[in-house]
């Protein structure tokens, strides 16, 4: 009974957790519906677990040890899921390299263009006499 | 003399040419790199790509008459070259030359990297610092490395290549264009070989000279040096795995 009520105040603090996350805008919609899926699984595993839900499932597929099932599960999903992060990463990387590029490329055209910069706190605005030979 | 339209002749090529100088905290040695690039070839183009550099280089630059493009965040010397192709593609260049802003190139020999792109009609040319020219030393480690490198580039591109680490070379429009739209990053200068030859490009080496770089310590030196040849090597064989796009 105790490990029931711990697991239940887990899986329902970890909801609130996501909620409060997706309310302030702290995770794009696509990665807030991952995290609910997640966060209700908790949810009615916890609920379920007075009904050995897990055994029955470990034995149907022949798991000797009913928390291992748990973990397969848990790790493929971690792994699948790191995997589409690293994806994401890719793809953002290149989109920021091309958006960078632009940036360089737009301020020789637009000189008034003021680029946060370092070195030059006198900016853009007075040296734009270098556009000679075209 | 040459004529007017000799294709071969010095001033008319410069003329179409711009000068691509990738650079990063080179505050030291930009103004100089940029004033032999103005006496090697007067009337070539100097464009500086500044990658993010927090010291001087991109006053420096300007000072000494460069267009100096500054990018906001360093997006890595890939990044940066690709940059100067995409402005020498839209500013109706037809060749573009890189060069390393620390003065380990001669601009001096920019006529010699870029006589082969008319007269073999290459569309890569890349200058070697093992062909003969110049009295290059590199600790026996690197040269080591250097070799398997270039076996390894010989083998993605059946080619025979000496010095694939090269960032002396110049590209005619039609890898240029091709490079403003794919360019790697990770090893631009071993891995855009492989790139170039998998796209049917013409790539030759020519013997140049080069300096010991005079600051700085190049990215290839060190203790990382094992690391980094196996993360070239694997970086060769995932770019050759994946598909071409254009």
């Amino acid at each position: 009974v105790k490990s029931f009520i711990f697991s239940i105040v887990i899986s329902v603090g970890f909801l609130m957790l996501t909620l409060r996350a997706i309310r302030r805008r702290k995770l794009q919609e696509h990665q807030s519906v991952i995290w609910i899926l997640v966060a209700l699984g908790f949810v009615v595993l916890s609920l379920l677990l007075p009904f050995d839900v897990v055994g029955t499932i470990s034995h149907f597929f022949g798991i000797a040890y009913p928390p291992n099932l748990i973990l397969l599960v848990s790790i493929l999903f971690l792994i699948i899921f790191v995997f589409q992060l690293s994806i994401a990463i890719t793809k953002l990387a290149a989109r920021q390299k091309e958006i960078i590029q632009m940036i360089g490329l737009m301020s020789i055209e637009r000189p008034e263009v003021e680029i946060p910069g370092r070195d030059s706190q006198e900016g853009f605005g007075t040296t734009q006499d270098n556009e000679g030979s075209e | 003399m040459r004529s007017e339209d000799d294709p071969t002749d010095s001033t008319h090529l410069f003329e179409q040419t711009c000068v691509i100088i990738p650079a990063l905290n080179e505050e030291q040695t930009i103004a100089s790199v940029i004033d032999s690039v103005r006496k090697g070839m007067p009337e070539s183009h100097v464009v500086v790509i500044n990658d993010g550099s927090t010291d001087s280089t991109e006053r420096k630059a300007r000072e000494h008459g460069a267009t100096v493009i500054s990018l906001p965040i360093n997006i890595g010397i890939g990044g940066a070259v690709q940059t100067g192709y995409r402005y020498a593609l839209t500013h109706g260049y037809r060749f573009a030359m890189q060069i390393d802003g620390d003065g380990q190139h001669d601009p001096s020999e920019g006529r010699q990297i870029l006589f082969p792109l008319v007269e073999n009609d290459m569309d890569l040319v890349v200058g070697s610092r093992w062909l003969g020219r110049g009295d290059y030393v590199a600790p026996k480690g690197r040269r080591f490395g250097m070799r398997i490198l270039a076996s390894l580039v010989d083998w993605r591109t059946g080619g025979s290549f000496t010095d694939t680490t090269s960032g002396f070379r110049v590209v005619n429009l039609r890898a240029m264009s091709f490079f403003a739209s794919n360019y790697p990053t990770d090893f631009p200068e071993v891995e855009s070989l492989v790139l170039a030859s998998r796209h049917g490009l013409k790539i030759q080496e020519v013997p140049v000279k080069m300096a010991e770089r005079e600051f700085g310590r190049s990215s290839i030196a060190g203790i990382r040096s094992a690391y980094y040849m196996i993360r070239v090597g694997m970086a060769l064989i995932v770019g050759s795995l994946s598909k071409e796009d254009s």
